[in-house]
């Protein structure tokens, strides 16, 4: 039903997109070199001065869109960073009102709680999100079951109703946490049209270099370079589970440190 | 007037090529308005016009840099709506469960209806229909709240399920504003379409007062800037175009809601 939006370079490791970024961009500089020297030939001399100027401008909007796309990323994974950190105290809380809760439903919640830290470390772990998913979701349904089975036993229904609250809040932030993971990615037509002013600038800057005559100036390659890591760095962002950049587990590792400890 | 939408019609294809004729017909009217000047008068001092040109291009790339982050914000916020309102009808869901029967199993059928209208609503487009069916069940909803709210042993539990409900009904406009107004207003559009031909202009100005055959690269910023532009027009118009915001939260919803009572 729904199209495919993101994920488009997820096929592609980070390495070899950076490599084939890089050769892309030297490839269309050389392209816009050979054209420009040609031309430079052949016709009566275009003005320098001319091509500067839009060579110019259009470095500048690569560069903002590039910065941009960069800020989005950013939020993106700033966003993730904070879900899990939400989703870690969602659990704490839960597992602390579990007190509230008559036996045997306290003890029970607690191993199910136990259990899913395990289920969500373990997933991202060995990268298997979708089996973590799953599980996870299983586990919802047997804690919202202890959960409703407590209140009906419980001889005062407002402490069960204060952890079905904090249940209620774990599977609003397992939900948070799966889109935010799988769906608040810079779409692919982002990176079509990124990708394709950056081959359109490059072959400009080549297109200049070619016209003036002189060999292809050094520095060329180093804003290529430049442009390269950005969008490398862009796309580590990103991408969730790969990288230099990840999402750190260490709340999660806390909580469950503190679980064993309080009951091992 | 209408504030938004002013592009809302075209498809992003007929946007794209009518902003790369209207930037290439600027471009050569300013180029040949550049060439006659410099025949027929004495030449104008080509310094100037280079360093003007300049701030053109560097406000017009200021410009569309921040329309494109404007429209990417919104197509966030757009889904980050998304995703709450599914949160909130699956809370809403889930407290059902502390109301006596039978509304209990009314309420979570009217639940299940409701993420049906709005999945409906998304794929066939009718989204005034579904808007309006929605607002129905809203106020059926609350009446079964109410209904359950007198016969409950419990009323601490009532107010958690009245509670989620609120939530409900809130998200639900909120999304709706979201959708039609976080958008880029027209007068942007507008002033991105008069600022565009200009800079070209003069860009083409520039290329005929010095006297230059026209530069093959001008070619490839016209084409830059026509991509930026219709992928604003992509970002901006969330149910048209490439960019949709996936209603995948809404659908999981529905399958959890499926499972737990078939």
């Amino acid at each position: 039903m729904i199209m495919q939006m993101n994920g488009m370079l997820d096929a592609i490791p980070l390495g070899a997109l950076f490599v084939a970024t890089l050769v892309g961009a030297l490839l269309s500089f050389e392209g816009g070199f050979w054209v420009g020297r040609r031309r430079g030939r052949q016709s009566e001399q275009e003005q320098e001065i001319v091509v500067r100027g839009l060579v110019g401008g259009m470095l500048g909007l690569e560069a903002f869109m590039l910065a941009f796309t960069f800020g989005a990323a950013a939020s993106h994974f700033d966003s993730r960073r904070q879900a899990l950190l939400d989703e870690a105290n969602a659990i704490r809380t839960a597992y602390l009102r579990a007190d509230l809760l008559p036996e045997p439903h306290r003890a029970e919640i607690r191993d199910l709680l136990r259990e899913y830290v395990d289920v969500r470390l373990e997933g991202v772990r060995s990268g298997k999100i979708e089996q973590a998913i799953a599980r996870s979701e299983e586990l919802h349904k047997q804690l919202w079951l202890q959960a409703t089975a407590s209140r009906d036993k419980a001889s005062t229904p407002a402490f069960a109703v204060q952890f079905i609250q904090s249940l209620n809040e774990i599977i609003t932030m397992h939900t948070r946490r799966v889109t935010a993971g799988l769906e608040f990615r810079i779409p692919n037509i982002i990176w079509i049209v990124l990708y394709a002013i950056t081959a359109l600038a490059a072959a400009s800057i080549g297109y200049h270099s070619g016209l003036t005559g002189r060999n292809r100036p050094l520095v060329a390659l180093g804003i290529i370079l430049a442009f390269s890591a950005v969008i490398y760095l862009i796309v580590d962002l990103d991408r969730p589970g790969q990288g230099f950049l990840q999402v750190s587990q260490r709340a999660m590792v806390d909580l469950q440190r503190n679980m064993s400890a309080t009951n091992p | 007037m209408r504030l938004y939408d002013l592009l809302g019609d075209y498809p992003l294809l007929v946007l794209f090529l009518a902003t790369l004729i209207i930037v290439l017909l600027s471009y050569e009217g300013g180029f040949r308005a550049g060439r006659w000047r410099s025949r027929r008068s004495e030449r104008e001092q080509e310094v100037v016009v280079r360093s003007m040109v300049a701030i053109m291009l560097g406000l017009l790339t200021f410009i569309l840099a921040f329309t494109f982050w404007l429209a990417a914000t919104h197509f966030d916020a757009a889904r980050q709506a998304l995703l709450n309102e599914a949160n909130a009808i699956r809370t809403a869901y889930l407290r059902a469960d502390l109301l006596p029967e039978p509304q209990r199993t009314e309420i979570r059928n009217l639940l299940r209806d409701y993420v049906d209208v709005r999945l409906e609503g998304a794929r066939s487009g009718k989204i005034e229909h579904a808007i309006r069916q929605s607002e129905e069940l809203h106020a059926q909803l609350w009446s079964k709240a109410i209904a359950a709210r007198e016969k409950a042993s419990n009323p601490i539990l009532m107010g958690y399920f009245i509670q989620s409900l609120n939530d409900l009904i809130a998200l639900h406009a909120r999304r709706l504003i979201v959708g039609r107004e976080f958008r880029i207003p027209n007068t942007i559009w507008i002033v991105l379409f008069v600022v565009l031909p200009l800079a070209s202009a003069s860009v083409g100005c520039h290329g005929g007062l010095t006297g230059t055959s026209r530069p093959l690269v001008a070619v490839a910023f016209v084409l830059i800037i026509s991509m930026v532009m219709t992928l604003i027009a992509d970002l901006d118009t969330p149910r048209r175009g490439s960019l949709r915001v996936s209603q995948q939260a809404l659908a999981d919803l529905r399958n959890t809601m499926n499972a737990t009572n078939p």
